[in-house]
């Protein structure tokens, strides 16, 4: 299977060299060198084979936002060293009180069903972001008003550092005017009009997407590599939901990129291929404790159990390099002021059994199980099958496997994806820990994960039910810092207080990976989300 | 996936209303079979309607969480909207009436979740699933007769090998083959696309697939109904009127013995969903499966729906056919009729 | 099952049985011994495993087969063979119990399709024919997306899938037995409706039943490994066998015994319960005549 064509190889390995000299570095774009490239070949179809087939196009989901930044474009967007970008905004200023926000419009842009982009464009996306965007609260965004043709103000309710972050990162994009008022359901879902480098020609459910470039597209953003229609004149987006197949249709050349290869062939895919790695912003994947009832809410059970895996070696073993490692459980490593707590609680059997002991839990059951009461220390952990991979899952088999050696039983619930989608085990006395990331480009993640309430309600993010006024007031006053310094000194006490409660621990990053074939130039991904941008790739002669 | 095999022994209803019924008869029987059909599909239908109201999750939450890629609880506020939309917040009894009623129009409804017709959603999804399924029950008779007329009645050795390769043949997982040919002879030999589609090409590994449990079948009940036809006196008559043994085998015996293997074969385009589901898995091929295994989960009624009509529309049909066929198959059924 | 053998001897003359005993065919032995190591294996699985099946081991992954890892290892180093013997219980229960499942609601619904009062029968008719229209993979989703993903909601699932195929059978096995006058006659000697049921319906109901419940035992494991396979198995670490296939699939391009050892495993059982049926089967048959 490992069939490589030596001349190839060698021209390719000078590019990919490059590329992959760090691991986890942001890698940006996949050899290029230009827009003046003497290889390059117009025109062409690129394949790129994803796992996940959303509902809609467009909406609140990461892959959502994944297919939504191909057709539609934003105000903004997220650079690769981590400055905001202009797009459809040329320049925008900030009010005294950091809550009004004025963007000046570029005025010559249209959808490609001829509608025009203007300041009524603006407005008139913004109750479908409202309503489409199941998270929309969270960005503090109130409204936009018109101010003129080509400027608009955003009003937000509480002053948002990361709101561009959040602007740029592919769910808030515009569609025609015309086409929100006039067009079916079914049409704003499988087909919506933007004004992007892409429009959908069709979408075979079950297949994939056929995207065809827009010819009068000349309005990147200043970040891309080049400016006018796409390269390439078509991108066809397959849904394979098997690694292993999307791996043999990137070998066979069937396709041109593969979303998440198999991690055993993760070294080969460096080897062999160009790769792609983004480390998704938000919470990483880890474990979140029920602080509110049950034996964890004793913060040296919570400190025990993290101390009684193995964690760095867990995610090698497992992931085999395709993920990185993270400790912190609150933020993921590249979201704006996180913390590195990575070298915290190593692991120490000897440490958790003491810390066990000291909690009461000193009797063991036949089967080597603490007991405290006639009790005995169980820890029910549904996981979502549609959120975590086997592979994840496989995580979560060494980790049910490594505390039993201190005592604890863990059950591991899987859930099918109705259940979780349905909210099941979503409540304090269902569960003691609950597994999943989120994606998010803001440190505000706290205060969507520790908030106990949301609009007057239990705040169903909530997963560890955390509840403390005190530190629920001193994230929002993180959040509202004005000072960049201080933000980043106060969101830093925040993580290491979190980390040191043990409330919520990383075990490893939600990672995008993707595999290129050799003579794929260009391809990038934004490092604000991780979103493929396919617009500047490029076919090279061979 | 494995075929039901308690089907072979099912006996055609068509056989027993033939003979009993004289030719004058045949409109009502005809009567007879549309109101039934009609019946299956109104209970296929309820059934649907019941056990989706009942199953656990609340749909509106569904809806709000996979739109926004969650997984959890919503409140009131949230949901009011949803409900009020799709009539979810409607009595039960008025949400079936509703459903019911506008079937009646021939409006099969729409999917929440993909916010489509379902109507749409089946018209372009039935092409590949049921060339897939035409393509491997072909390929399985294509196997089965010539198997069968080969090995069967001839000695004890012959007969053994050939009903054991079957019985293998049909206890094989469908998605363990499928997974397997798919390394071997679209990764592995690249003969075949890797990526599933609804071309020619794309269409071989998958109808092989689900061909190969199929043709277990259908060549253990055309075997052993061989077998027993080998044994009725006509075939001994025959033999002492001077008729050759491959003459008899393949004019009078396998005739009879065809026939439990088309009853077979009408049960597998009657479940051609079952058949499909796993193997459009295997081959990220285009088709109803995916589709019905995604509605099932996401509480997408109409969804589920459509396609419990679809199937059952074409299991009645089947039915139909089969009953003709019998009658051109099997001459002892003509003389009745 | 138990009742089902039971009618097979209590119908069959001694003499034919005992013959058929001594000159059982080298396969079926073969396939006996099959089902007897995974019966083993099923109820005392520590005599047959050479490691544990759940203990992790890192340093070990992906191990070919070799002499301390008979069939390899898995991603996280657990040992193939022993989970494959371990999971025996998991996919044996899943196939004994649906098609006790399956051949329950089959006899009840049989039966009173083919003998109850028209008032009751004709429902029960009707019933029958909507569930035959019904995709089987659907009855089963249906059903396990109403009790969740468990060993016991596969058992209920796979067998009620495949009640009304049984179910069928029985009703149409019944009337024929029935309609053949017989049933009249020992009436009119003044026999009891319940002794012409024990004696003459029952017995004749089930005979063609007997091969069947064998083979469909194979297949249930057949068909639970399916809804495994597509996610809606038994929970990890389980070595339910479907689940191993699940969990094999991710790693095939570099451990093939992975996904082939687990698939043999479905193969052998489903292929020795199909050999000892149709054996049976012949066996019933051969008697009848």
């Amino acid at each position: 299977m490992k069939k490589t064509n030596s001349a190839n190889l060698i021209i390719s390995l000078l590019t990919i060299a490059t590329v992959s000299l760090v691991n986890f570095m942001p890698t940006s774009a996949v050899g290029a060198t230009g827009t003046d490239d003497p290889n390059r070949v117009d025109g062409g179809t690129i394949t790129y084979v994803h796992e996940q087939e959303p509902p809609c196009l467009w909406g609140g989901w990461v892959q959502q936002a994944y297919l939504s930044r191909q057709v539609f474009d934003y105000l903004i967007s997220y650079g690769d060293d981590g400055q905001i970008k202009p797009w459809l905004a040329t320049d925008w200023s900030e009010s005294k009180d950091r809550k009004t926000i004025t963007f000046h419009l570029r005025k010559d842009v249209v959808f490609t069903d001829g509608d025009k982009f203007n300041a009524d464009a603006v407005v008139a996306n913004y109750p479908a972001w409202e309503k489409g965007i199941g998270w929309h609260g969270f960005t503090y965004m109130k409204d936009f008003t018109k101010v003129d043709d080509a400027t608009v103000e955003l009003h937000l309710s509480e002053p948002n550092p990361e709101i561009y972050n959040i602007l740029a990162n592919g769910h808030y994009g515009f569609q025609s005017p015309k086409s929100i008022a006039n067009n079916s359901s079914e049409q704003r879902c499988l087909t919506p009009v933007g004004t992007g480098p892409w429009r959908i020609e069709k979408w075979a459910r079950g297949s994939g997407i056929s995207f065809v470039r827009n010819d009068s597209y000349n309005w990147a953003p200043e970040n891309a590599r080049h400016n006018g229609p796409a390269y390439a004149q078509r991108l066809e987006w397959k849904f394979v939901p098997d690694a292993t197949t999307r791996w043999g249709a990137l070998i066979s050349g069937e396709a041109n990129i593969a979303y998440q290869p198999p991690s055993v062939q993760w070294k080969t895919a460096q080897e062999e291929f160009q790769t792609l790695t983004f480390v998704a912003t938000g919470r990483p994947q880890g474990l979140s404790f029920n602080v509110a009832r049950g034996p964890f809410t004793d913060q040296r059970l919570r400190q025990a159990f993290v101390y009684a895996i193995d964690r760095k070696r867990i995610v090698q073993a497992v992931f085999r390099g395709t993920v990185p490692y993270e400790g912190n459980g609150s933020l993921s490593k590249t979201t704006p002021l996180y913390l590195d707590v990575d070298e915290g609680y190593p692991f120490d059997t000897a440490k958790a059994n003491k810390l066990l002991d000291e909690a009461g839990w000193t009797q063991r059951d036949a089967n080597g199980y603490r007991i405290k009461d006639g009790k005995r220390l169980d820890a029910r952990l549904p996981f979502n099958q549609a959120i975590i991979n086997t592979e994840g899952a496989t995580a979560l088999q060494v980790i049910q496997d490594q505390v039993k050696a201190v005592g604890i039983k863990v059950d591991l619930i899987p859930l099918t994806q109705t259940e979780g989608f349905a909210g099941a085990y979503s409540k304090p006395e269902e569960k003691e820990i609950s597994f999943g990331y989120w994606v998010w480009p803001s440190p505000n993640i706290l205060d969507i994960v520790y908030n106990h309430q949301l609009n007057g309600r239990p705040n169903g993010n909530n997963t560890s039910f955390f509840n403390d006024p005190k530190v629920e007031a001193e994230i929002i006053d993180a959040q509202r810092e004005a000072d960049p310094k201080v933000r980043q000194q106060k969101f830093g006490t925040l993580q290491k207080w979190f980390d040191d409660q043990a409330i919520a621990i990383g075990v490893y990053n939600f990672t995008y990976n993707v595999a290129v074939a050799k003579n794929l130039k260009g391809l990038w991904q934004d490092q604000g989300n991780g979103l493929l941008n396919f617009y500047d790739a490029y076919f090279v002669k061979e | 996936m494995a075929v039901d095999s308690s089907i072979i022994e099912a006996v055609p209803i068509s056989r027993a209303i033939a003979q009993r019924h004289p030719a004058a008869n045949i409109l009502r029987t005809v009567l007879f079979r549309i109101g039934s059909a009609i019946f299956v599909l109104w209970g296929a239908v309820t059934i649907t309607f019941i056990v989706l109201t009942i199953l656990p999750g609340d749909r509106a939450t569904i809806l709000l969480n996979i739109t926004s890629g969650q997984t959890i609880a919503r409140t009131l506020e949230e949901l009011a909207p949803i409900n009020a939309m799709y009539g979810f917040d409607q009595p039960i009894l008025t949400q079936y009436i509703h459903y019911v009623g506008a079937l009646l129009q021939g409006d099969l409804g729409t999917s929440f979740e993909l916010q489509r017709s379902v109507a749409n959603i089946i018209g372009e999804q039935i092409a590949p699933t049921f060339t897939l399924a035409a393509s491997a029950l072909l390929l399985a008779w294509i196997f089965a007769v010539p198997w069968t007329l080969f090995t069967a009645g001839r000695g004890r050795r012959i007969g053994a090998f050939g009903s054991a390769t079957e019985t293998i043949m049909a206890g094989l997982p469908q998605y363990w083959i499928g997974i397997l040919l798919l390394i071997i002879f679209a990764i592995g030999l690249r003969w075949f696309p890797v990526i599933g589609g609804t071309s020619f090409m794309n269409t071989v590994l998958p109808t092989v697939t689900l061909a190969i449990p199929l043709a277990g079948f259908l060549g253990q009940s055309i075997r052993s109904e061989f077998d027993r036809t080998m044994r009725e006196p006509f075939v001994l008559s025959a033999r002492a009127r001077g008729m050759s043994g491959a003459g008899v085998r393949a004019r009078h015996v396998l005739r009879h013995a065809l026939i439990p293997g088309i009853t077979l074969s009408g049960w597998a385009i009657g479940h051609l969903l079952s058949g499909t589901v796993l193997v459009e898995t295997v081959f990220a091929r285009p088709g109803l499966g995916a589709i019905l295994v995604n509605a099932v989960s996401n509480k997408d009624f109409a969804l589920v729906s459509g396609c419990v009509i679809l199937n059952s529309f074409l299991y009645v049909v089947i039915n139909l056919v089969l009953d003709t066929i019998y009658l051109v198959v099997d001459p002892r059924l003509r003389g009745a009729a | 099952m138990s009742e089902v053998a039971k009618d097979v001897r209590s119908s069959s003359s001694s003499n034919p049985l005992l013959t058929a005993i001594v000159t059982v065919p080298s396969s079926i032995v073969l396939s006996a011994l099959v089902v007897l190591f995974f019966l083993i294996a099923a109820i005392v699985p520590s005599v047959l495993s050479t490691h544990s099946a759940f203990d992790t081991d890192l340093l070990s992954s992906l191990t070919p087969p070799a002499a301390d890892h008979w069939l390899g290892t898995d991603e996280i180093g657990r040992d193939l063979y022993s989970r494959i013997v371990w999971g025996t219980r998991g996919s044996l229960l899943i196939g004994l119990g649906a098609m006790a499942v399956a051949l329950a609601g089959a006899t009840v619904l049989g039966f009173t399709a083919a003998l109850a009062p028209r008032w009751v029968a004709e429902p029960v008719n009707r019933i029958l024919e909507i569930l035959l229209a019904f995709p089987t993979l659907l009855l089963a989703l249906l059903f396990v997306a109403l009790l969740g993903p468990s060993a016991t909601s596969l058992l209920i699932s796979v067998g009620l899938g495949t009640t009304p195929g049984y179910a069928r059978l029985i009703r149409a096995q019944t009337l024929k037995v029935k309609q053949s006058g017989y049933v009249e006659a020992a009436r009119a000697l003044g026999h009891s409706w319940q002794t012409v049921f024990i004696q003459h319906i029952a017995p004749n109901a089930f005979r063609p039943l007997v091969g069947l419940v064998a083979l469909g035992i194979g297949q249930s494991v057949v068909w639970a490994s399916g809804l495994s396979f597509l996610g809606l198995g038994v929970a990890p670490p389980s070595p339910e066998w479907g689940a191993l296939l699940e969990a094999g699939k991710a790693n095939i391009t570099v451990a093939w015994w992975l996904e082939i050892f687990p698939g043999l495993a479905i193969v052998l059982v489903a292929l020795s319960f199909t050999q000892i049926g149709q054996y049976i089967q012949d066996l019933a048959e051969g008697n009848t005549r």
